[in-house]
């Protein structure tokens, strides 16, 4: 019988792509919501969740780490997870893999098996046996590869809470400095130097986004600022 | 002028400001309350969605006595007023974990469940966060996609077998209200931890109330369980946006969302007023001439799911002030009750210092923190009470109970939901007990309403 292990070597087009993991996912007892199409595997991309493509002429070329990164997203997303999450921690973290649900259908063997051993919180009823005393977070890295260790969608969750335990820690100490945010306000900024004495800064973000008809917007308003008496007196 | 949405099935929102306008040629700070108004009850909710229950009890040695008896009797009355359609658990625990009532259907056995509940007796110690796990265990037993699935723990000390660190506890409890079982927990009498309950409810989407001595719980859990009865919206979401140069603050202390930084509101009755005290810093560049039309300086929308987690349409309410010379603006008065949630929201931080330095036993700045507090509530009898109530227990320097009605106290204020005909500068005891339980302003939050504020 298949099993992921199988896909290890697979390459293919955007539309093997998603005929694949709609297939996966179905083996993988996930395949109720596994409506995968071309539109969703873009918006992944352009979101980062998918790696880039590999380029072989014109022609995008996909292999498996595409795969285990697709199916990874579709299982988190249908255990509740937001896709803006699931895209923050795939930055830092591609190498996640899911397991199968019923890991004694005959359809699942070999290395799913073997993963499956160490079942993770794909539901509330499994995140429940997940938090049981003493539960840690299995670490599954496969014995056949020589690639980074892999993470599994269970580890995906302890990660979260540790981010959420970090965040509340953070929390508690901005408000004991008098703080009455829960995260510092943080921008992106651009500078921008005209002369030696005279610099710009602008939100990066907004700057790229910068019309014509706002940047002459902004020229007129510190025209009207430097051009204001108390402003120049360093009244403010 | 403030502006709030069309009238709509769902809640509406509004934003109310401090001064009706802006004092022209002036950068300034100003206040504005968003309220989030839910629709009276309607007839037909008197079938409501199903509730689906775990009701978890420590029994631990020092529960034995009237605590444990007066903790069955709480469950018992929550058992009477379930509807045969809701569901149900009972579980137990001291070192050890009892499933008392497996998950199951009420139906028409209520009476024959009470039964069981009188059969449990205390023991050792509190594995605390094993009985809150069990509990779990039987709500994910429930129908799946119930809406309100929810754990109710209550516990007389502190974890002190199995895990036991809050942190970590807090973290499990918030990744079990993300898969949909929140949690609501009951401390009782003062060597519970105040910070591991309060965290628990906090994290787990639920409610944290607490009572002096048994008696006192039976009105946190009837208000609890009236709440879940009226529950209109739930998971609800403020987002708000102002121009470019307009700083915003949320003063409550909602948490926030990580994804999107709106801030996580209470759930929402029917009748009920949600609400959030916000400060905006507005720069003299923004602060529209006298000639010039009202400016809009914010904008507050509101999302969140009804009881069967469809999403319900988002509401806005918009705040536009025109600006006004220093001899007009001068004469306008402060609305009354924008500068009363104010208040309240400043002394439920000198609340918490207060209980910060009585746990270091500097009852020096107890007093001056706490007499601070008074002035604050020179114009609200019900903060004045309230603050008075404290400045007993720390005139008689107790420790523990000072530290627990402060904390309690000061969440309550910081997030709690107003009636929406509430009456500023009134406090009337026998008035707040007609109110439905949980809209009710208690002087203190571990005394059941009714109760003189100090033996």
């Amino acid at each position: 019988m298949r099993n992921l292990d199988e896909y290890r070597d697979w390459q293919g087009t955007i539309d093997e792509l998603v005929d694949t993991a709609n297939i996966a996912l179905q083996r993988l007892g996930r395949g109720r919501n596994a409506d995968l199409n071309i539109r969703l595997v873009r918006d992944y991309a352009q979101r980062g969740i998918l790696s880039p493509a590999e380029r072989r002429g014109k022609e995008a070329v996909y292999r498996f780490q595409h795969l285990n990164e697709i199916i990874a997203a579709r299982v988190l997303l249908n255990d509740g997870w937001p896709l803006a999450k699931i895209a923050e921690q795939f930055q830092t973290d591609r190498n996640i893999v899911v397991l199968p649900i019923s890991p004694d259908d005959e359809m699942t063997s070999g290395f799913v098996k073997e993963m499956a051993a160490e079942a993770p919180p794909t539901s509330a009823e499994d995140l429940w046996k997940s938090l049981r005393m003493g539960a840690v977070a299995p670490s599954l890295s496969s014995p056949r590869s020589s690639a980074p260790p892999i993470r599994t969608t269970h580890e995906f969750a302890s990660r979260s809470m540790e981010t959420t335990t970090r965040r509340s820690s953070l929390h508690r100490s901005l408000r004991e400095l008098g703080a009455h945010w829960d995260h510092p306000p943080a921008t992106s900024v651009t500078r921008i130097q005209l002369t030696e004495w005279c610099e710009l800064l602008l939100d990066s973000d907004r700057l790229r986004r910068l019309s014509l008809e706002d940047a002459e917007a902004i020229g007129r308003a510190i025209t009207a600022a430097l051009s204001d008496p108390m402003l120049r007196k360093g009244k403010f | 002028m403030p502006h709030s949405s069309m009238s709509t099935p769902t809640f509406t929102v509004s934003i109310q400001p401090e001064r009706s306008a802006l004092l022209a040629g002036h950068g300034q700070s100003i206040h504005a309350l968003v309220r989030i108004q839910a629709p009276a009850a309607p007839a037909a909710h008197q079938q409501r969605q199903p509730l689906n229950l775990a009701l978890v009890i420590d029994r631990s040695g020092s529960m034995s006595g009237t605590p444990l008896r007066e903790a069955r009797r709480c469950v018992q009355m929550i058992l009477r007023s379930l509807q045969p359609t809701d569901s149900v658990a009972v579980v137990s625990f001291d070192d050890e974990v009892t499933v008392d009532i497996p998950h199951q259907v009420v139906g028409s056995q209520a009476e024959k469940l009470c039964h069981v509940v009188d059969n449990i007796h205390s023991g050792g110690s509190t594995a605390l966060y094993d009985g809150w796990h069990a509990g779990v265990g039987q709500a994910l037993q429930g129908p799946k996609g119930t809406a309100l699935s929810r754990v109710l723990l209550l516990s007389d000390g502190g974890a002190n077998r199995g895990l036991a660190d809050p942190e970590e506890i807090a973290n499990r409890v918030a990744a079990m209200a993300q898969a949909g079982v929140s949690t609501s927990t009951y401390g009782l009498g003062s060597g519970f931890n105040e910070h591991l309950m309060i965290g628990m409810g906090r994290a787990g989407r639920g409610n944290h109330y607490y009572g002096a001595t048994a008696e006192d719980l039976e009105d946190p859990f009837r208000e609890e369980f009236d709440l879940l009865r009226a529950l209109h919206a739930r998971g609800l979401r403020l987002h708000l946006q102002a121009p470019e140069g307009v700083k915003v603050e949320v003063l409550n202390g909602y948490t926030q969302d990580p994804e999107r930084g709106a801030y996580c509101l209470p759930d929402l009755p029917y009748g009920g007023e949600a609400w959030a005290l916000v400060k905006l810093t507005v720069p003299a560049a923004l602060v529209p001439t006298i000639e010039a039309s009202p400016s809009m300086l914010l904008e507050a929308t509101v999302t969140g799911v009804d009881l069967e987690t469809q999403p319900l349409p988002p509401q806005s309410g918009w705040l536009s002030l025109a600006s006004l010379p220093a001899a007009a603006y001068g004469v306008l008065v402060e609305d009354e009750l924008v500068a009363s949630r104010r208040s309240e929201l400043r002394a439920a931080d000198l609340q918490e210092r207060a209980q910060a330095a009585a746990r270091n036993r500097d009852w020096r700045l107890v007093d001056k923190l706490l007499a601070e507090a008074l002035r604050e509530a020179e114009n609200n009898p019900w903060l004045k009470g309230v603050v008075e109530s404290l400045q007993r227990y720390a005139a008689m320097r107790q420790e523990e109970a000072m530290s627990k009605e402060a904390m309690y106290g000061a969440q309550r204020m910081r997030s709690r939901i107003a009636a929406q005909d509430e009456q500023v500068g009134v406090y009337a005891s026998h008035q707040e007990a007609d109110q439905a339980s949980y809209l009710r302003r208690k002087l203190e939050q571990g005394k059941r309403m009714g109760r003189p504020p100090q033996p």
